[in-house]
């Protein structure tokens, strides 16, 4: 009994200090595990060396709908799901690993991080909660997020029918809008 | 004339014999390549490698209880074990377009290489 509660507790810690390598907000933490959150503040500053931000989490849907974020999303959430579904993993754990290897294929790819660890959970929420889902473009049969009431049988997805100002000022979209957009959470 | 022509014959037939053995010697390779590669991956993170290899869960563990003496014999096939996971046009037009469409291209074969991966998986 002793013994397992020992255990139990090394591997919460494992997994909160995972969490913060990867820039989680507290709120993830206190969410994905039973620490207190002193114990969570001092094993932030630990690792990080400073006192975790502070703030609200954002609320809407609609931030993972638009152009950019949408497509980062969902090369995050295919790895999720499969991720999720090839083994015995706890959600938590899956988004780690989900998150590590959407990190790496960004960096692959030489495209900035624009879903932060954050988001990403709050992603994995709005999936359990049903409010989005994932639908399969008509065009590439690719997986995208979507409102879960999206139509299935006539969704193009934002790189099949890429818009106007995506197309034509890409670079500087790529470039300046994950600043923008990840200073702000 | 004759003389030459079976001098010829007799000497192209070797050739043409270890150049096909040139190739199965290559197959070999790349099947021992892949093979000690997924090892390597699956011993080093199970549910990573079934992502990055694509293959399903029955068919890692096997690849996992190899020993090297079976991966050894496994290999030596002349068929190769391992094809394009990819099999629609799609995927590999975008990975292989020109170099000015490349981010959101790059981006899109990504996604659907990964949306590819879940389906087979589930
Ligand atoms: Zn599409």
């Amino acid at each position: 009994m002793m013994a397992r509660s020992v255990l139990t507790e090394a591997r919460q810690i494992d997994i909160a200090r995972d969490l913060i390598e990867l820039d989680a907000r507290l709120q993830v933490l206190e969410a994905e595990v039973s620490l207190s959150r002193e114990r969570l503040l001092r094993l932030y500053r630990e690792v990080k060396g400073k006192s975790p931000p502070k703030g609200m989490l954002p609320f809407s849907t609609d931030w993972f709908m638009t152009w950019q974020p949408n497509i980062h999303s969902s090369l995050f959430m295919n790895i999720y799901q499969h991720q999720f579904k090839s083994s015995d993993l706890e959600p938590v754990e899956a988004l780690i690993r989900a998150f590590r290897l959407y990190r790496e294929q960004v960096e692959s790819l030489g495209m900035p991080e624009v879903l932060s660890v954050t988001r990403a959970w709050r992603l994995t929420r709005f999936f359990g909660a049903g409010m989005l889902g994932m639908t399969e473009c008509t065009s590439c049969r690719g997986h995208f997020v979507t409102h879960s009431f999206e139509l299935s049988h006539q969704y193009v997805c934002g790189l099949c029918n890429m818009p106007s100002r995506a197309g034509k000022t890409r670079q500087a979209v790529v470039g300046r809008e994950p600043a923008t957009t990840c200073a702000a959470f | 004339m004759i003389d030459a022509s079976e001098e010829v014959s007799s000497v192209r037939q070797p050739a043409a014999r270890s150049a096909v053995q040139r190739l199965n010697d290559e197959i070999r390779d790349a099947n021992l390549t892949y093979l000690m590669l997924a090892q390597q991956l699956i011993r080093a993170d199970r549910s990573e490698a079934l992502y990055r290899l694509g293959l399903s869960g029955e068919v890692a563990d096997i690849l996992d209880s190899l020993t090297t003496a079976q991966v050894l014999r496994v290999a030596s096939s002349n068929m190769l074990l391992a094809r394009f996971r990819f099999d629609d046009s799609m995927v590999w037009s975008l990975l292989a377009s020109p170099k000015r469409d490349e981010a959101p291209s790059r981006m899109h074969a990504a996604i659907l290489m990964a949306s590819r991966t879940t389906t087979e998986s589930v």
